[in-house]
């Protein structure tokens, strides 16, 4: 059985070689001169907290790189992770398209999404919330207090979603932006009123830039992040259910998310190991 | 030149192995459920050995004949109206006295309380009939997230309970959107209902529910 997995992915990884780049000009392997079989991963590049890379050093950190890079070690068969640089509004494309083979990159799992490709999950809860400019936190104390405002979000993401057919729906002006950071840029530049995303994405800016506040207000339906996979993968996405349902229960998700989120107490965010999703 | 004795005995076998096999072709496109489909290939399979059996009886009734003086055979046409006669007679009563097929109840079935179903909520539906006409039922629950955001649906878990002449029944099915319950009504004399409890992690889904195939049998 494990030589054919070994097979099926030597194969998936000829496959991948033969296409085309993908968004990262060059793809960074993280483990050496590893003999184990290759799997590409789509990750970000600028989530504080989640996924950062530093171009100069090349090094990523972050909780995503955290729970890839321990999946690599501890699910059967190991593997070696290839990681890619994708942008928010591409992650599906990224993965329909074959240019990628799992995606880990604060991927909110939905059933809209799900008619494409699969996921493994959820490894991290959230929800979305404001980041304002520092000293005006005060302002928002609830979404009536929104209304009107300019808020900025990223584009190909839940948030948007969220923003334009929520609750929020025609009543506050949506700006899109490829990231978070060029968002927080803006809202830094009094270019917009607020940030809107996931509330742990927002926190990492805030630890990071003392000029903005993550307000205690949050709305719409949970962000479930999962691990995103070619749809039809089932015995992928059972490996890497499998494999999370372990990282939490050994300890290793408090472990990962105190050393990247700092006093931040992991309750509601921490999925239950017992109730993940089931592989389709 | 003399006809081979089994030519006539085609004269009715092919007409009632025809018209069987029709039968049973229909029967399967009413999309029984897997005691159903046995059931029709089974009327298949058992007017096929009559047949053979009939004509292994005729062969040997024919030689028998052929020592003692010739009589006259009945018209070809007697043989075909017999085969038909007996074939739509027994397979009538096989299929709807012995084997009562699957009757399709989908849109027989009227969910109450199934939109917008939160966290905690149930849903639930009379099985047609009072009382139901067969032993077992078949139906599969289906969730829809109208929204193009939530993990509501795949994140999911329904629990079904089967309540018959109003006393629930304790024992409890867990499963998934899209995935087939079936329940046995056995000791049913008024009516079965049929409860569905939504659990959902997120409380801000809000997601339809719907049976999108229900099969009654036995």
């Amino acid at each position: 059985m494990s030589r054919r997995i070994t097979a099926a992915l030597a194969a998936v990884v000829v496959v991948a070689a033969c296409q085309g780049p993908a968004t990262s000009p060059r793809p960074t392997v993280s483990s050496g001169s590893s003999p184990l079989p290759p799997v590409t991963i789509g990750v970000g590049t600028d989530i504080p907290g989640l996924a950062l890379f530093n171009p100069d050093t090349q090094e990523r950190r972050g909780f995503d790189v955290d729970l890839y890079r321990w999946l690599a070690n501890n699910t059967e068969p190991k593997f070696t992770p290839v990681e890619v640089s994708v942008l928010i509004g591409n992650r599906v494309d990224e993965l329909t398209l074959g240019r990628v083979q799992l995606v880990v990159h604060g991927f909110s799992i939905t059933d809209k999404r799900r008619e494409e490709i699969g996921f493994a999950g959820p490894y991290l809860i959230s929800q979305q919330g404001f980041l304002v400019r520092a000293g005006e936190e005060g302002t928002v104390r609830s979404l009536d207090d929104l209304v009107g405002k300019n808020l900025c979000t990223q584009a190909g993401s839940t948030s948007l979603s969220q923003l334009t057919l929520g609750p929020l729906k025609s009543k506050v002006t949506v700006t899109s932006e490829v990231g978070t950071r060029q968002c927080v840029d803006r809202l830094l530049r009094e270019e917009v009123d607020a940030v809107s995303t996931d509330q742990i994405i927002l926190l990492g800016f805030a630890r990071q830039d003392p000029g903005v506040r993550v307000v205690p207000l949050t709305f719409g339906t949970q962000e479930r992040y999962g691990i995103g996979l070619p749809k039809g993968d089932r015995a992928q996405c059972e490996r890497m259910t499998q494999g999370i349902r372990e990282f939490i229960t050994n300890g290793y998700w408090d472990q990962f998310f105190r050393s990247n989120f700092g006093d931040l107490p992991p309750e509601g965010y921490r999925p239950d190991p017992y109730h993940l999703d089931p592989c389709r | 030149m003399k006809r081979p004795w089994w030519a006539t005995q085609l004269l009715w076998a092919v007409p009632l192995l025809l018209g069987v096999s029709g039968f049973v072709v229909w029967l399967l496109l009413l999309g029984n459920k897997g005691q159903g489909i046995a059931d029709a290939v089974s009327l298949l399979v058992g007017t096929t050995s009559l047949v053979v059996a009939v004509f292994g009886l005729q062969n040997s009734t024919i030689r028998r004949k052929a020592e003692n003086a010739p009589r006259k055979p009945l018209p070809r046409w007697a043989f075909a109206g017999i085969g038909a006669a007996v074939g739509a007679i027994g397979g009538a009563f096989f299929w709807f006295i012995v084997v009562k097929p699957d009757v399709p109840v989908t849109d027989l079935v009227e969910m109450s309380n199934a939109e917008r179903m939160t966290d905690g909520e149930q849903a639930s539906f009379p099985v047609p009939g009072r009382p139901p006409g067969r032993r077992y039922l078949y139906f599969v629950p289906s969730l829809v997230n109208h929204e193009a955001v939530g993990d509501c649906v795949g994140s999911a878990r329904l629990t079904v309970t089967l309540v018959r002449d109003g006393r629930k029944d304790p024992l409890r099915e867990e499963l998934r959107s899209d995935r087939e319950v079936r329940l046995d009504l056995d000791g049913t004399t008024r009516e079965a209902r049929v409860l569905v409890v939504l659990s959902v992690p997120d409380p801000a889904c809000a997601v339809d529910l719907s049976v999108t195939e229900a099969v009654l049998y036995n």
